[in-house]
């Protein structure tokens, strides 16, 4: 049950940890937007580089940060196998019905490349940014998209409390597996249907608890006067720092490099 | 049944950041029939060491011997183990999910190839055991019940998969006075009765002193003390150091003392410690 980590955050102090939470979503879209027009080996060690530097800010160790790659590594290879064989072009190697072509190779190689420093690049804003922060960066920026700008602050505090729940359930859930097993009930063998079936024992326990807590969660929130919205003040606000400031103009300056390695080729 | 644990140690996530040591080098043996408690402060492992009992945790090193079978042995299959040894976690209210009281607590029977008929006679007597009345409430939803009843469903639940150790993560927290005595005399009549040997884990020193035979005493991680309530309650000291208080009624005793009345301060349950201030007075008033 521990595997699940979603808001893996890492907690040491770095600059990277220092940076404000908006500096760093917008890094990453614009980051994760930059690799799809790469398509060059020059733009990807660019980005690549890009990515290890930021790693090297963050002081959260490597093996924290492949971890993150785990989960979609099946993804990769999939796709990649998939866009080896199937795409058309000159062949290179063939055996049967099997073709590879060369720009099957090069499609490959673009998507694993990019899948994997996407990944890598948006797992380290979750290392580095606590959820709190993350989801008060969301809001404060969703303020400036026009039709979200009224209700970005509910956005905001519904992403904050779904993610505080999820320890909280991933618990219950532990609690009532361990206490349905000492009853005698069997999740590990039979067919399919019998495995779902087995599945109730935990899932109406975790639906009334989850759902109980809500309630309590909501009752606590509008006895005390409750009401989201803009006279809200805030105790800690959020302000961009001489440092905001130079990372972004260094990631965009990165990005435009990248962009124009076009030229070279 | 009797259970044995040899240096038995557990550690949480192993290899990560939040590696943590629940448990540390545990040795203990208990006889069959005993009426066990278990005390320590919050955190020091009381709820990590009763998942051994019944393999829903696996020791890091060391081994759990119950009724003479190692429990890391291949061969046992988890069933064999969950119909010896029933565990009631902290609010096992948690885990009510059938549609009727009675389909809820014959799941466990059910799941352990009991027959219809036999898991009807388990079902009434288990039901019988807590003081619930059979016909009235076999058809109710367990989610309408009251907390304390929906409580004695749970432990129903377990008590009708006729385990022979039973062990009981503080089944009266958060209940009315009544109801944590009628739920502590229900389990001590399973252990006088029927023999089912008894782990209670429990905060509360006088239902401590008033039920076990033998108390184990954890802290940090560690069995300090293994001895019955007698003994145990003689460390008043060492109990305050690890977070832990004596009985009320011991606390009386020896505050009497303290102030200079002669009475015996090594009695800990209630009735006890009354009598011997009766008699101190009556010694003490000159008639
Ligand atoms: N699944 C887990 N992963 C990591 N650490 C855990 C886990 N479960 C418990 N711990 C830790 O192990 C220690 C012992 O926990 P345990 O639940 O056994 O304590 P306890 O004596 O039952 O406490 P309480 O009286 O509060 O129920 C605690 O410090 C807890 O943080
Ligand atoms: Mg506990």
């Amino acid at each position: 049950m521990n595997d699940i980590t979603v808001g893996q955050y890492y907690p040491v102090d770095s600059p990277m940890h220092r940076l404000d939470p908006r500096t760093k979503l917008k890094g990453v879209f614009l980051y994760v937007m930059g690799l799809f027009f790469v398509n060059n080996l020059y733009g990807y060690g660019i980005a690549f580089i890009l990515l290890c530097v930021c790693v090297a800010c963050s002081k959260v160790p490597i093996s924290y940060v492949l971890r993150s790659l785990k989960p979609i590594l099946m993804v990769i290879v999939f796709t990649s196998i998939i866009n080896l064989v199937w795409t058309q072009g000159n062949v290179v190697w063939q055996m049967g019905f099997i073709k590879i072509t060369d720009s099957g190779i090069s499609l490959a190689a673009n998507m694993a490349a990019r899948l994997v420093l996407i990944i890598t690049g948006s797992s380290l804003l979750t290392l580095t940014t606590t959820t709190v922060a993350l989801t008060d960066g969301i809001e404060m920026l969703l303020r400036k998209v026009p039709l979200l700008s009224k209700v970005s602050h509910e956005i905001g505090m519904m992403m904050s409390i779904a993610l505080s729940f999820i320890p909280t359930l991933t618990e219950e859930l532990d609690r009532i597996v361990k206490a349905q097993k000492s009853r005698g009930a069997d999740f590990e063998s039979g067919n399919i249907a019998a495995r779902a079936k087995a599945m109730i024992p935990i899932l109406v326990p975790l639906f009334v608890s989850a759902i109980q807590r809500a309630s309590e969660l909501a009752m606590a929130m509008e006895s005390r006067c409750y009401t989201g919205g803009t006279n809200r003040t805030r105790m800690k606000e959020l302000k961009y720092r001489p440092a905001d400031h130079l990372s972004m103009t260094c990631l965009v300056a990165a990005l435009a490099a990248c962009y124009f390695t076009k030229a070279l080729v | 049944m009797a259970v044995e644990t040899i240096s038995l140690t557990h550690t949480y996530a192993v290899g990560t950041a939040f590696e943590f040591t629940a448990i540390k080098g545990v040795t203990f043996k208990t006889l069959a029939h005993e009426f066990i408690g278990i005390i320590g402060h919050t955190g020091s492992g009381k709820s990590t060491l009763i998942q051994h009992l019944n393999k829903l945790l696996t020791p890091t090193s060391g081994s759990v011997i119950v009724n003479g079978f190692d429990l890391s042995d291949k061969k046992m299959p988890m069933k064999e183990i969950v119909k010896r040894v029933g565990i009631v976690f902290q609010y096992p209210e948690y885990q009510l999910f059938e549609e009727t009281v009675y389909k809820d607590i014959a799941f466990g029977p059910t799941n352990l190839g009991f027959s219809k008929s036999e898991t009807d006679f388990l079902v009434r007597e288990a039901m019988d055991f807590v003081s619930l009345d059979f016909e009235k409430l076999k058809d109710e939803s367990p989610f309408d019940l009251s907390g304390g009843q929906k409580r004695r469903v749970a432990i129903a639940g377990v008590l009708a998969m006729k385990p022979q150790i039973l062990v009981l993560d503080e089944p009266a927290s958060g209940l009315d006075p009544v109801g944590r005595e009628g739920i502590l005399r229900s389990i001590r009549r399973m252990n006088k009765e029927i023999g089912i040997s008894i782990f209670l884990v429990s905060h509360n020193m006088d239902d401590v002193a008033e039920y076990c035979d033998r108390v184990m005493v954890f802290s940090k991680g560690e069995l300090l003390l293994f001895e019955s309530p007698n003994e145990v309650f003689a460390h008043a000291d060492l109990l305050e150091s690890i977070g832990l208080e004596v009985p009320q009624a011991k606390k009386v005793l020896l505050m009497l003392k303290e102030r200079g009345f002669s009475v015996d301060a090594s009695f800990y349950t209630c009735d006890e410690a009354v009598a011997e201030i009766a008699r101190c007075l009556r010694q003490a008033k000159p008639c």
